[in-house]
């Protein structure tokens, strides 16, 4: 796992969909680096850095995360909250992708503070013209802040125990 | 002493029943006072017509007090005859017996004409005693009058009959007292919900009003035995559950069945019947020697036995005891009927909170499923489809005509399915959802529902009118799926037509003003009414998918919508000649 600064955090656990959707961004030219977690536990050890990616720099932001709401472990809504609910993930842009239209889940997410909800069509052009129109919008459209101090939940210095 | 009273429903109640039964209650006083040691003579020496005008004068007078409330009238007739009767030498204590025993005829005439309304019985009682109470009252005002004249009557006899006033009195006054304490429990038990409470209550009331020791209550059974019931008074469990698979014959072969069945009211020493031989160990430990029992019954019905054991009056349980059980028992038949509606009313709703149940169990299996076919089946149709795609863009050398022509079939199959599975999601999530029901104008929704179309009316010419129509009660979302599925229908069927002809049109219902009948026209191709009950089953489709594609769903929808809204939908149409589609909807007093 190389822990290099990335752009897109795709969160998604079906073959064929991450395929479909890294081939649209390809078809797109789109050049940013995509991260891929295959489950909603491995998408929270990438966002938080512990386990599997215990060396990141938490500081090192996406600048989204493309979000899957079925998935095996920890499902979509539960990292959507732990994001939402944490102040150095909360300013994260995540667009949840997925197959659900069930508005129990458009609105649950909307709850939860997330900021784009797509819903993947069956037709492939359809679905490609999503995936790259999302991209263009996230990744060169949309403005962020400039890394805010989010790298520790407690200021340097404060915890003796680290010094 | 002077009692007063006030004209009451109790009053007239009794009144009523004694005017029905007038003239044998008249004959079976005037039998008993002829036999009276005191009165016989007197009642012997009346000539027949001097004693019936003095009966309609009292009548007369008693009628005018209790129906019009003239009591001093009445007070003063009963004044001047006490002392009439004091000059002749009849002492007051026969009178009051006379009084008395007026009342004792006159209960069973109560009983019978209140029977089925065991609180108006209570009342009438409740009455009579009130009146004799004024009756005796007045009367003996008389023999104080006459005692206030004739000094010579000795001390002693006067204070004979005070201690024979005082008794009497104080009889009818307990009679009284039962009455309405029975009238009270039978208030409460129209008032209260928490029966089991009831029955206890009404035990304890009895065996208050009859000094009993312990009171209980036995039930007819189903195979027809008695069997004790667990509210009982004074009674220890293990005595209640003993008491069970006791015979009582319908028929009235044995005493219990002749009590239960046939209103025997039984009163005597304990244990020398069969009926009572259970309790003989166990209810002698409080000197329990002496029983009253009578027929528990609501109305017609037999319900079983109520009975009172062990008086704690010194000679044992009154004539006027049984009596209060006898009514009693008419009080407890009204517990038991409330009971019983209560009873159905619980089991009716444990019923229907299964079915609740069963039914919200039902809903999640199916909102499960159509979560699990929204999310699970989309998925694998994009692979096929995209990946059949990025084989005809990418791969395309690799593939000769006849090759890619498969592959379009292939994303052709998967779109379809797809908006079959859209579809089948829609159709499923209208029976859930709730209605969200208001005043609409149906005008303005079909006619956003026709904006929605817009891209199926491009490059043809097409004419759609819309009809003023009524206003009605409808869920807007809902409805504007009617009208979107009714027009995209209309707008595909007549794709064909030279010019393209849309009525959105509106009806009386011929039999109820209430309802609007709404009518989408079309001069499409039809169909052949043969058919027509098929139209608006899931998955039917009256055309060739090659010439009208469709997934067969969109009129099942419309169906599942009117229906919900307590509406009817049906078409007619003829083959080449355009389809019309009828609905109904409710809420027209909407346009006020």
């Amino acid at each position: 796992v190389t822990d290099q600064s990335v752009d897109i955090l795709l969160v998604e656990d079906n073959p064929d969909d991450l395929q479909l959707t890294l081939h649209s961004f390809r078809q797109a030219n789109f050049a940013n680096t995509v991260h891929v977690a295959r489950d909603g536990e491995e998408a929270l050890e990438y966002l938080f850095c512990t386990g599997r990616h215990s060396t990141r720099n938490i500081g090192d932001r996406p600048k989204v995360v493309l979000l899957d709401l079925k998935l095996p472990l920890v499902d979509g809504l539960e990292v959507l909250r732990r994001m939402k609910g944490d102040p150095r993930t909360a300013q994260l842009p995540v667009v949840v992708l997925t197959s659900s239209r069930e508005e129990r889940d458009l609105v649950e997410s909307y709850q939860l503070g997330v900021n784009s909800y797509i819903v993947k069509p069956v037709d492939f052009e359809q679905f490609a013209t999503a995936v790259s129109t999302l991209g263009m919008y996230w990744l060169l459209l949309n403005q962020q802040p400039a890394a805010v101090a989010v790298g520790s939940p407690t200021p340097a210095g404060a915890n003796p125990a680290a010094g | 002493m002077t009692d007063t009273l006030t004209t009451s429903p109790p009053l007239v109640q009794f009144w009523d029943v004694y005017q029905r039964h007038y003239a044998a209650i008249g004959a079976e006083v005037l039998a008993e006072a002829a036999d009276h040691a005191e009165f016989g003579p007197v009642v012997a020496a009346m000539p027949p017509d001097v004693s019936r005008q003095q009966d309609e004068y009292n009548e007369r007078l008693v009628d005018d007090a209790i129906r019009r409330n003239h009591w001093a009238p009445y007070a003063a007739y009963l004044r001047a005859q006490g002392a009439e009767y004091a000059r002749a030498g009849i002492s007051l204590a026969s009178w009051i017996d006379l009084v008395a025993s007026f009342s004792e005829h006159l209960r069973p005439y109560l009983l019978d004409a209140y029977a089925t309304a065991p609180s108006e019985l209570l009342g009438s009682l409740t009455g009579m005693s009130r009146f004799t109470n004024f009756a005796i009252a007045g009367i003996a005002e008389g023999y104080r009058d006459a005692e206030r004249e004739l000094i010579l009557r000795e001390e002693r006899e006067r204070h004979r009959a005070d201690q024979a006033v005082a008794q009497s009195l104080e009889r009818l006054r307990s009679m009284q007292l039962a009455a309405e304490a029975l009238l009270d429990v039978s208030r409460h038990i129209e008032a209260s919900t928490d029966l089991p409470t009831l029955y206890g209550r009404l035990s304890a009331t009895i065996a208050d009003l009859v000094q009993a020791g312990c009171v209980l209550f036995a039930r007819v059974q189903e195979d027809g035995t008695l069997a004790a019931e667990p509210d009982a008074y004074g009674v220890s469990a293990d005595v209640v559950t003993k008491l069970r698979d006791v015979p009582c014959d319908a028929g009235g072969q044995d005493l219990a069945g002749r009590i239960a069945h046939h209103d025997l009211v039984f009163r005597g020493p304990l244990g020398r019947e069969d009926l009572f031989a259970p309790y003989d160990g166990s209810l002698e430990a409080f000197g329990a020697s002496t029983v009253i029992a009578v027929a528990w019954r609501s109305g017609d019905r037999r319900l079983g036995i109520l009975s009172a054991y062990g008086s704690r009056r010194p000679n044992g349980f009154t004539d006027d005891d049984a009596w209060v059980l006898r009514v009693a028992g008419l009080a407890a038949g009204l517990v038991w009927q409330h009971k019983q509606a209560e009873e159905r009313e619980r089991a009716a709703w444990r019923q229907e909170q299964q079915r609740v149940v069963q039914l919200q169990a039902v809903n999640a299996e199916l909102e499960a499923f159509s979560y699990t076919v929204s999310h699970d089946l989309r998925a694998p149709l994009r692979a096929i489809d995209g990946f059949s795609r990025i084989l005809l863009t990418e791969h395309a050398g690799a593939l000769d005509d006849g090759g890619r022509s498969c592959l379009d079939r292939v994303r052709g199959g998967a779109q379809q399915m797809g908006r079959l599975i859209d579809d089948l999601l829609t159709f499923s999530r209208l029976g859930r959802q709730a209605l969200n029901r208001r005043p609409i104008l149906p005008s303005e929704i079909a006619r956003r529902a026709l904006d929605d179309l817009v891209s199926e009316q491009e490059g043809r010419r097409v004419k759609v009118d819309i009809a003023d129509l009524p206003p009605c009660e409808a869920d807007p979302a809902l409805l504007e799926l009617v009208f979107v599925n009714l027009l995209s229908n209309a707008l595909k069927f007549t794709r064909r037509r030279p010019e393209t002809l849309i009525q959105v049109e509106w009806y009386e219902h011929p039999d109820d003003p209430a309802v609007t009948v709404y009518a989408v026209r079309d001069n499409g191709v039809g169909f052949d009414m043969q058919y027509a009950d098929r139209l608006f089953g899931v998955f039917q489709r009256l055309h060739r998918a090659e010439d009208y594609e469709g997934t067969g769903v969109g009129l099942a929808i419309v169906q599942r919508i009117v229906t919900r809204h307590g509406g009817r939908v049906w078409a007619e149409a003829a083959p080449g000649q355009g389809a019309t589609v009828y609905f109904t909807l409710t809420g027209g007093q909407a346009r006020d």
